[in-house]
């Protein structure tokens, strides 16, 4: 399974917003590749936690944003945040459990909630962040 | 610790990796010069963590082109990449514990890195990203 191609129409038009979209992209995308080379398991988990760690801060960011611009859906939203970092918690301790095809599963739950999420409730916001005059 | 001054022959010829080269260049110089100065545990940490994340864009960016430039040695390169981010990141814990002989560690392998994989290594490619178009 392949990760997706960057289009620059995944940007929503506020630049630090995007930055970090495009990190986290990136962080995903050696996750998936990092399968093609034999790296040690190791390698697989240390990048997650990082993608973890990334999330955290854009999670952070983003939530500014949107409590600036009164964004009426803001409690969803953080809600959605929350159970996504529960759920790749979860994961990652599978992970370092090593339990049987936890990178796969990983992969495809990272592949869909970039897609659904990122690429898709994020859109959400960008109109009443772009009214405020964000950029 | 001495920083690393960028020169116009480090270029690659790609105008997307070469800044991102800068910029990489341009944190671990920025943490080259925090142990030197006044040092700061949260602000040395927080540009560290900028590396470790900036690296991963970086390097997904070059392994792009690498891949569509068909360069041979790609396979190996990956493998710097990923052992670039372990190292790092065995370093930083290592940082978190043992602060100051573990932070000279780390700033040392951080030039060293730079100067054989970034300024070395990195060169190999330049004649196969001259055959894309970009």
């Amino acid at each position: 399974m392949q990760f997706l191609e960057w289009e620059d129409t995944y940007n929503i038009g506020v630049k630090e917003i995007d930055i970090q979209h495009r990190g986290l992209f990136d962080i995903v995308s050696r996750l998936f590749t990092s399968r093609n080379y034999k790296t040690e398991g190791k390698y697989f988990f240390a990048t997650l936690v990082q993608f973890i760690d990334y999330t955290k801060v854009h999670f952070a960011t983003e939530e500014r944003y949107m409590r600036e611009a009164e964004y009426p859906k803001l409690v969803q939203h953080q809600q959605q945040h929350t159970e996504f970092l529960i759920e790749v918690m979860k994961l990652s301790r599978d992970c370092e459990k090593k339990e049987p095809d936890i990178e796969q599963k990983i992969l495809n739950f990272l592949k869909s909630w970039y897609m659904n999420h990122i690429l898709g409730t994020d859109r959400d916001y960008q109109k009443a962040l772009l009214d405020k005059g964000f950029k | 610790m001495k920083t690393i001054e960028w020169q116009d022959e480090y270029t690659v010829g790609v105008k997307e990796l070469n800044n991102q080269h800068r910029n990489l260049l341009d944190i671990i110089n920025m943490l080259l010069k925090e142990q030197s100065d006044k040092y700061e545990a949260s602000k040395f940490k927080s540009a560290l963590t900028s590396l470790i994340h900036y690296a991963y864009t970086h390097f997904a960016t070059e392994e792009r082109y690498l891949l569509e430039a068909r360069f041979p040695n790609l396979n190996q390169h990956v493998l710097e990449h990923i052992d670039f981010i372990m190292k790092t990141l065995g370093l930083a814990l290592k940082v978190e514990v043992n602060r100051d002989e573990s932070r000279a560690e780390l700033l040392r392998y951080l030039q060293d890195w730079y100067s054989s994989h970034v300024l070395v290594t990195d060169r190999q490619y330049i004649p196969f990203l001259a055959s894309i178009e970009i």
